[in-house]
């Protein structure tokens, strides 16, 4: 009876592991990066695709079309002898004018796909999307963007950032996106920045040094790099007077002193960091000094932060956060009110800044 | 009275553990997150607490109906004793048409996530005959084997369940909790009766109350897993909730899956895949417990055999799958569905342990 049984529960496993929908991977088209762009009837779109040769050898290439939806997958699939496979997409780029569109509707799109990750990167370029992708069938890296935007948000000034964090600051009620921004100089793609974003719309960007203050505000800021000028005596070399830190850890603290009908919120920041560089008449075996140090440039952060919040204001964007942050303390609270106010909202911030480790002499 | 049942069919009472656990979490856990937070928004999760907190109630009613008679009866003899031959086999009926058409809800729904995450150009037909079979092997194997088939779907689901939520707390925004309160009671009430829906199932205790060993003994076991699976549960949302900003939540209809997205191992590239293939064990296991419940509800009702009704529910089951593609009539259904098992559990339970507590008051 026993053995009976025991066939068909084998022969229904074998089936159960089915063989429907083959992917190979040499007869497969891998979509690795896609670029939107704005032109003048409709969208200009290029993806990086790649053909897997044998191991270790990939050849990449970019394919262009233009549509007026949105997404244009189908049209790529015109271009190519395998099918495309978006599975392995890791970034999306778009170009400036598209940036200032709008880019709601295509991440909405890749919200809704359940074979997008969530870890997919987004960018965005100073100039057309697609001279970017142009560039990297060069590096032979199809994940060269997506790599580099990893590495700067662990070993850098980049916060957090994928689809996910996107999605969550855009659908998220008091707070904007923000997304990398991408520089090309000398046919050198650099990411110069943030682009912070109202809505779906971008509306200004910001440099890496104002990068690593958003990071701060929202995160822990470990592995930043920041540059403070220290005045002092006077050096005979011009351009010495300048203290390079590097973040070990940092922690932003919020409270909401005051919620109606004007919020007030205080900031207090600690940071950790480690010295870099100092200019050489600063001795660092002096205890003094070191405090003096951890003064200036506490009141510096202070300084710069304040005038970043200022910015942020003025533009009337919130990638910190603030108005989410409102909403936590405040019973009823709608974010069209919010918006309203939020020029108006009282920030003040102090910074806390410790020197844990001062190198090697 | 002894125990009906044969001694060879029982299973030890701490083995009610999976039981309870399987009927409790379905393919719903994959998605709930979005209906219950319609109402109450982020406040939510005390309607996961208060859905609980009735769950308690209602299987403690339970086990006073099912001992309110000598030991070893079922439902279908409590209903026969308390409202009549007529009136009774009636009610009986009604009560294994509702376990049939549960199962028949977690199969499309369980379909549904294999179509729509897994194999999109997948024919429905011929991955629903394998499962069909898997089921009726299970099934007409016995109570035993239902209960080993959810065993191993409760310890494969939560491997998989505690690693995920783990994973996700670095992207958890605990801000998104508060405030605490800013829902009335009856949006919080609201979202319970959502919540409800989860929890369906454990009323095949009324039938498999029987084959437990020194029933009694049983209890415990069962309070205990419902207080873990609502604590389970409140994990779940707790974690979704820091995990999607509210709108974003709106946007979303299967949460738990695509939290999984964001997890991305060294081989495993994506892991819902692997998490939707390890949840079938489990859904199996769902279903054939409450197509066994139909069948003994058949069995003493009619006197048809099990074999037979099995055969009948799984044909049945394969002819709507194969006729409602249609999605809108599929999410009418479980609406359906979920309605009847709130008057199920609301409604009819209650209204059972005041007739048999009285008649018991009155011998």
């Amino acid at each position: 009876m026993y053995r009976m049984k025991i066939f068909p529960v084998i022969i229904l496993c074998a089936v159960l592991s089915a063989c429907v929908d083959q992917k190979v991977v040499n007869q497969i088209c891998l979509i690795h990066a896609l670029s939107f762009d704005t032109v003048e009837n409709g969208i200009k779109s290029a993806v990086l695709i790649s053909h897997f040769k044998e191991l270790g050898k990939t050849d990449l290439e970019v394919l262009y079309t233009e549509s007026n939806s949105n997404i244009s997958l189908p049209r790529i699939n015109t271009l190519t002898n395998d099918p495309l496979e978006r599975g392995q997409l890791k970034m999306l780029l778009f170009g400036k004018t598209h940036a200032e569109k709008g880019i709601g509707t295509v991440i909405h799109h890749f919200l809704r796909d359940p074979k997008t990750s969530s870890r997919l990167q987004l960018g965005v370029v100073d100039r057309d999307a697609s001279e970017v992708l142009e560039i990297i069938p060069k590096t032979q890296e199809p994940f060269f963007l997506s790599d580099m935007i990893q590495q700067n948000m662990r070993n850098g000034n980049l916060p957090l950032m994928n689809l996910h964090q996107s999605l969550f600051n855009y659908y998220g009620e008091g707070r904007d996106m923000f997304l990398p921004y991408f520089k090309l100089d000398h046919g050198e793609v650099k990411i110069d920045g943030l682009a912070l974003f109202r809505s779906d719309q971008k509306v200004t960007e910001i440099s890496m040094k104002d990068a690593f203050l958003l990071k701060m505000l929202i995160q822990n800021s470990k592995n930043g790099n920041y540059r403070v000028p220290v005045a002092g005596r006077a050096s005979n070399k011009q351009g010495e007077n300048f203290i390079l830190l590097r973040s070990m850890h940092s922690k932003a603290n919020y409270i909401v002193n005051i919620v109606n009908p004007i919020p007030s919120i205080s900031i207090r920041l600690k940071l950790v960091t480690e010295l870099q560089d100092v200019p050489d008449w600063v001795d660092l075996r002096s205890e003094e000094q070191i405090k003096q140090l951890e003064k200036t440039m506490g009141s510096y952060f202070k300084k710069e932060i304040e005038k970043f919040l200022s910015l942020l204001k003025e533009n009337k964007v919130d990638p910190v956060g603030l108005g989410d942050l409102v909403r936590s303390r405040s019973h009823e609270w709608s974010a069209k009110d919010f918006e309203e106010i939020y020029q108006a909202i009282k920030t003040t911030v102090s910074v806390q800044v410790k020197i844990a480790n001062n190198g090697n002499g | 009275m002894k125990n009906p049942v044969d001694e060879k069919h029982l299973i030890s009472p701490f083995l009610i553990v999976p039981l309870m656990y399987v009927s409790m979490v379905g393919v719903g856990v994959l998605n709930f997150q979005r209906e219950l937070a319609e109402h109450a928004g982020y406040n939510a999760y005390i309607s996961v607490v208060l859905a609980g907190i009735s769950i308690h109630l209602i299987l403690w009613m339970i086990y006073k109906i099912l001992r309110s008679n000598q030991e070893g009866l079922d439902v279908t003899a409590i209903n026969k004793t308390c409202f009549g031959k007529m009136a009774g086999d009636i009610i009986n009926l009604a009560i294994v048409l509702y376990f049939c058409f549960g199962a028949y809800i977690e199969f499309g729904a369980y379909i549904e996530v294999i179509q729509l995450w897994v194999f999109p150009s997948m024919k429905i037909l011929p991955i629903s005959i394998i499962l069909v079979l898997l089921i009726y092997y299970t099934v007409s194997g016995g109570f035993r084997s239902v209960t080993a088939l959810s065993f191993f779907g409760l310890l494969i689901t939560l491997i998989f369940i505690f690693p995920q939520n783990l994973l996700v707390l670095p992207y958890a925004h605990p801000l998104n909790l508060m405030p605490l309160f800013n829902h009335s009671i009856t949006d919080i009430l609201l979202s319970s009766k959502s919540m409800l829906y989860q929890f369906m199932g454990f009323e095949a205790l009324l039938f498999f109350y029987p084959f437990i060993k020194s029933p009694a003994k049983s209890q415990k076991w069962a309070h205990l897993s419902v207080f873990f699976i609502t604590l389970m549960y409140l994990m779940i949302i707790i974690n979704t909730f820091m995990f999607y900003s509210e709108g974003q939540l709106r946007e979303i209809f299967w949460p738990t899956l695509d939290m999984l997205k964001i997890i991305e191992g060294p081989v495993f590239q994506r892991i819902e895949y692997l998490g939707i293939s390890l949840w079938l064990i489990k859904i199996l296991a769902n279903i054939s417990l409450s197509l066994w419940a139909a069948c003994r509800g058949m069995k003493s009702v009619f006197m048809i055999k099990p074999r037979v009704s099995l055969l009948a529910f799984l044909v049945g089951i394969l002819i709507l799958e194969y006729f409602m593609k249609d999605r809108t009539i599929f999410q009418w259904n479980s609406k359906f569905y979920s309605d009847i098992g709130l008057y199920f559990i609301y409604g009819y339970i209650p209204i059972l342990f005041v007739v048999t507590q009285v008649r018991k008051k009155l011998e």
